[in-house]
């Protein structure tokens, strides 16, 4: 029962908990504590918490343990239980500590089979849920798909292999499905080719800005830039994979990018009604979002020989801040004083704006 | 459709939030894994008891509370404070935290970084040396020259800083269980 609050000694929550998280003394009594003090308490432990949790990120040993805590669910979920096992009797809650693993101890196995016999119902649910496709391979690149769409910013770095000496790397900022901005490093400064949604822009490092309304011009500006590049966007290319690819995944997860994110894999292999595109498309993309982490195209067939002049298009994400409101508009990337040429439809012909 | 990937899928999404929960109140790391591993078998059993039309991390952390309460029953050594009302407490304040802005958690805790930059440095690094060195007060007091004593209040101080920073940073208002 708990103490009216004025006859609680005047326990300092604070060092109460500090107490217990950093020396590892034994907890008083929660009743000792007026509610107040619980509250206080509470919210110090969750802090606890959510600073180890901090800096646990990008710490690859940790990492590794938050991933053998899914394994070994997962393990013990996919893994059948021994007839002795079901034999055990169990509850919802009794003797959890008395387990340890791996492997893990039979009863949480034999809940296996309970969780068997709700399939059917818990399939539908699942499909109903978020599932779209005919299986989890495609499952995950819808998920992507839709992640890419959301309305944030993201960065992929991109290289292009194939068609020149070098490698080409640009920069591509997105917005979801309709907004993009490619920074390609030109001899006089950089290139930025974009769109706002409703038109498209290419700012070069001298001269005219160009803004038209055919989206089809961008091939152009890109092949002045020096960077034929055939997908400008991550939605495009993760439609096409969802419609023209044979998938095949998720495959093992692997470290992706420079804070080593475990990634699942899916594999899609270009099918042969398909009109156009690269032989093979890879995604990894981060498991609890669905975001898109890499995407690599390829354009080899399977002796290694290339098909076209580009071999491999790699977009790899990186982190990138909030970006203003009008980073996606072509005036976003030049001075007031640059001069800004709108093209006709029609002949290609340009009338200044101003 | 296989059954278990979709489940996996959930599990990979909500393993943070959940590894979370549990360390707010459970100071054992081996029971932490046990009791996150019972969580996620109990949520698997339970799956067509979920109701879909709500999101699935307070029911999951529905699962873990009655677990950790149980396991509070047969000992209190290994376990932080843990009674309902503090359970509602962590409860309300890790749902107020995943409403942050961000993908990930990871994401959401941006704030908390920002907060942690701005401490003042001797308990910034009396924190880093806590969490991202996983070194016990001792170690702390010796490797800043300093007492055990001074470590402690310089960790209790941070912690202390840290939450104001981080309900100013989130805009939360204090919770009411």
């Amino acid at each position: 029962m708990s103490l009216p609050e004025e006859n609680i000694p005047p326990l300092d929550p604070d060092e109460l908990s500090s107490r217990l998280i950093d020396v590892g003394e034994p907890p008083a009594p929660e009743e000792s504590l007026a509610p107040q003090q619980r509250r206080r308490a509470a919210e110090i432990q969750l802090l606890h918490a959510l600073l180890r949790q901090v800096h646990e990120v990008g710490n690859p040993e940790s990492r590794q343990a938050a991933e053998d805590r899914i394994q070994r669910v997962m393990a013990a979920i996919r893994t059948p239980p021994s007839a002795s096992e079901q034999a055990r009797p169990h509850d919802g809650t009794a003797d959890v500590s008395s387990r340890r693993r791996p492997p893990r101890a039979p009863r949480t196995r034999l809940r296996r089979w309970s969780a068997l016999a709700t399939a059917a119902a818990v399939l539908l649910a699942l499909s109903l849920w978020w599932i779209e496709g005919p299986n989890v391979a495609s499952a995950a690149v819808q998920r992507a798909l839709d992640a890419a769409l959301e309305v944030t910013d993201r960065l992929y770095h991109v290289t292009l292999e194939g068609g020149g000496p070098r490698p080409k790397e640009a920069r591509l900022y997105v917005h979801g499905g309709d907004r993009f901005a490619l920074q390609l490093r030109a001899p006089l400064g950089h290139f930025w080719i974009g769109s706002d949604g409703k038109q498209v822009w290419c700012v070069p490092p001298v001269g005219p800005v160009l803004v038209r309304e055919d989206s089809r011009l961008l091939d152009r500006w890109l092949a002045r830039a020096g960077a034929e590049m055939p997908f400008l966007q991550i939605t495009t290319i993760l439609r096409r994979m969802a419609d023209h690819y044979e998938l095949d995944g998720p495959l093992t997860a692997e470290p992706i990018g420079s804070n080593g994110l475990l990634c699942p894999r899916v594999h899609g292999r270009r099918r042969a009604d398909a009109p156009f595109g690269p032989r093979t498309i890879d995604l990894w993309y981060d498991p609890k979002t669905g975001v898109a982490e890499r995407v690599v195209l390829s354009w080899k067939d399977k002796d290694g020989n290339d098909l076209r002049p580009w071999k491999t298009l790699t977009f790899q994400r990186e982190e990138t801040e909030p970006l203003p409101d009008h980073f996606y508009t072509h005036a976003a990337h030049h001075g007031p004083a640059r001069p800004v040429l709108h093209a006709p439809e029609s002949n290609g012909d340009t009338t200044p704006e101003k | 459709m296989d059954t278990t990937d979709l489940f996996e899928i959930l599990v990979r999404e909500h393993a943070d939030m959940l590894t979370v929960y549990l360390r707010s109140l459970v100071r054992d790391p081996a029971l932490v894994d046990d009791l996150f591993q019972e969580t996620m078998l109990t949520a698997w059993r339970k799956l067509d008891q979920f109701d879909r039309s709500r999101p699935f991390g307070p029911w999951l952390r529905g699962i873990a509370a009655k677990l950790v309460l149980a396991e509070r029953r047969k000992s209190s050594s290994r376990m932080l404070l843990c009674d309902q009302q503090i359970l509602e407490v962590i409860d309300q304040r890790l749902e107020q935290v995943t409403r942050a802005p961000g993908n990930t958690l990871d994401e959401k805790l941006d704030a908390l970084r920002k907060c942690l930059q701005a401490l003042p440095e001797a308990y910034h690094a009396a924190v880093c040396l806590r969490y991202q060195e996983d070194l016990s007060p001792p170690d702390i007091a010796a490797r800043l020259a300093i007492t055990g004593e001074a470590v402690k209040k310089r960790l209790q101080r941070a912690r202390a800083q840290l939450l104001d920073c981080l309900e100013r940073k989130l805009g939360v208002h204090p919770v009411t269980p």
